[in-house]
């Protein structure tokens, strides 16, 4: 660990979880103020303690949030781009601020209704809430009119790639399907509770764009979820068990804006993030109670796996299989379910999880006598975060 | 099979309507080229990635690719891809160095990653233009 390295200086002190919904009558800023205003009661704190706010990269603003929760001075703000990255790449500002004394405690909330903004319910309000990114212009202007409209669309671009260079086979993207459903079915409030899935299920399942089937894909929720970041230091006066920050980084593919004319399209930035965050932690891969992945789509999180150290490029086949990434496995991933069976909440659903584990209150996923694990993020066209979380430090 | 799509026209600025309507200008499948380095770079960028330089053309390519990626999009919500569906889309890379989408007539399983393709331009208007990618002659 280097004298400037935030590491073991910063603790997440507060969750916040509204659900996961097929439809809800709750507004994006509502949702979020919700998560937000839960967050700060976890930790035992008021809005009047919370001195900075970093926002979701689109539908909601800094200032709404503070003006709903009723944060009386907001002394920091920033907002990482990078869509699914955004609240792993918050959590790791959130420490910095707090590290170097900018802020003395801040809140990290994420919303959206991705369930309802494609499928509004005919007497809803209309929703004028956006999200947007620079690299839209890249989709509008090489991607969509070719048809490919969508994540599952551009990222089979470099996908297929993988698994045909490698041959990697479906059951591999399946044992991560099936992972983060049997552990949705330990969580109460996971979408996809009480409809388990096969392998024969998952094989069966049609393609939207090869190689990711219907069953590879993240399930679209309207949700929101929060965290409190504030210095190890103040944290441990505090309602519940700090979960300290003992590494994070992010990292971008060259270039960021677009993705194929990156010289290997299978790097992904994780693959630039993941070793500057074990050696900030001064922890290896091996060294992991749990794994929090973020998996917007299998074959990503097999990517993922891979630039984390956990197997050669294309033999993450042999990590994921026999239940070596399952609850009673050596490497647990996604105890919630995931993006792909507890709901999409951007990853953020990641952290709060990660929280609980090492809190020891995740009730019946919880990994026994964890100490620490990490969290990865994935966002927008390949942008990848990590920290890796350690209980009490 | 018919390869016609009605599709919304993307409304490119900067270099990216640049290189476009050189397309649509030329019919032919032209590239940012450096003038003081040589680099190919696509889409086009206002400074040299390899050199940093400003100088530079939109020029033809040789259309000689391999396929780099595809994906065979067996599903769509727009109305526009429906009748098309299975439809296959190619990530080539040209001989010169960039890649580009390439769409392609070929059924999914005449394609093997790597394979040489040729590359042609379908001029839809001054704002957009197809890439087609075929088999490589002989
Ligand atoms: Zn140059």
């Amino acid at each position: 660990m280097t004298s400037n390295s935030i590491s073991g200086k910063a603790a997440i002190v507060g969750i916040g979880e509204v659900g996961y919904f097929r439809g809800t009558d709750m507004s994006i800023l509502q949702m979020v103020s919700k998560a937000s205003m839960d967050a700060i009661k976890d930790s035992g704190l008021s809005p009047k303690d919370i001195d900075a706010v970093i926002p979701p990269p689109g539908f909601v603003a800094w200032d709404e949030i503070a003006a709903q929760v009723g944060i009386p001075e907001v002394r920091y703000t920033a907002c990482p781009q990078m869509g699914g990255a955004s609240p792993v790449a918050a959590l790791i500002t959130a420490s910095m601020a707090v590290a170097t004394g900018m802020a003395n405690a801040v809140l990290v909330p994420i919303g959206w209704n991705g369930y309802s903004a494609i499928r509004p319910r005919p007497d809803a309000r209309p929703n004028k809430r956006r999200f947007t990114a620079a690299f839209f212009e890249t989709v509008r202007n090489y991607y969509a009119p070719y048809g490919l409209r969508s994540a599952p669309w551009w990222y089979s671009l470099y996908l297929q790639r993988y698994v045909k260079h490698y041959n990697v086979p479906p059951e591999a993207a399946g044992a991560v399907a099936i992972a983060c459903r049997k552990h949705a079915q330990l969580n109460d409030l996971a979408v996809m509770r009480d409809r388990p899935l096969t392998m024969d299920e998952y094989l069966a399942s049609t393609f939207i764009s090869e190689p990711i089937r219907k069953h590879d894909s993240c399930v679209e929720t309207d949700c929101a979820a929060a965290i409190v970041v504030t210095s190890a230091e103040r944290a441990r006066d505090l309602k519940h068990t700090p979960v300290t920050v003992l590494g994070g980084a992010e990292g971008h593919p060259n270039r960021p804006d677009e993705l194929i004319n990156r010289k290997d399209i299978l790097k992904l930035g994780l693959d630039y993030a993941a070793p500057r965050a074990f050696a900030m932690a001064g922890v290896t891969p091996q060294d992991m109670d749990f794994l929090q992945i973020y998996d917007c789509f299998t074959y990503v999180a097999l990517l993922e796996l891979e630039a984390l150290g956990y197997a050669e490029r294309g033999g993450a086949a042999d990590f994921v299989k026999d239940g070596n990434i399952e609850l009673g496995g050596k490497f647990p991933m996604n105890t919630h379910g995931g993006l792909m069976s507890q709901g999409h909440c951007w990853g953020m659903n990641h952290i709060v999880e990660a929280t609980r584990q090492l809190r020891h209150q995740a009730g019946r996923s919880q990994v026994k006598d964890c100490e620490i694990g990490l969290v990865t993020g994935y966002g927008d066209l390949g942008d990848g975060t990590i920290a890796i979380l350690g209980r009490n430090g | 099979m018919s390869t016609t799509v009605k599709i919304k026209l993307p409304q490119p600025d900067d270099l990216d309507a640049v290189f476009y309507e050189t397309v649509a200008k030329t019919g032919k499948l032209c590239i940012q080229h450096c003038k003081d380095c040589g680099t190919w770079t696509h889409p086009a960028r206002y400074y040299c990635p390899e050199c940093a330089s400003e100088n530079f053309a939109f020029e033809p390519v040789s259309g000689d690719a391999t396929a780099h990626s595809f994906t065979i999009s067996h599903f769509t919500v727009e109305p526009a891809w429906k009748d098309l569906v299975p439809y296959v889309t190619i990530v080539a890379e040209l001989k010169e160095g960039p890649r580009v989408i390439a769409r392609t007539k070929m059924k999914g399983d005449e394609i093997t990653i790597d394979m040489p393709i040729k590359l042609d331009v379908e001029v839809i208007a001054p704002e957009f233009s197809y890439v087609w990618a075929g088999k490589a002659e002989g």
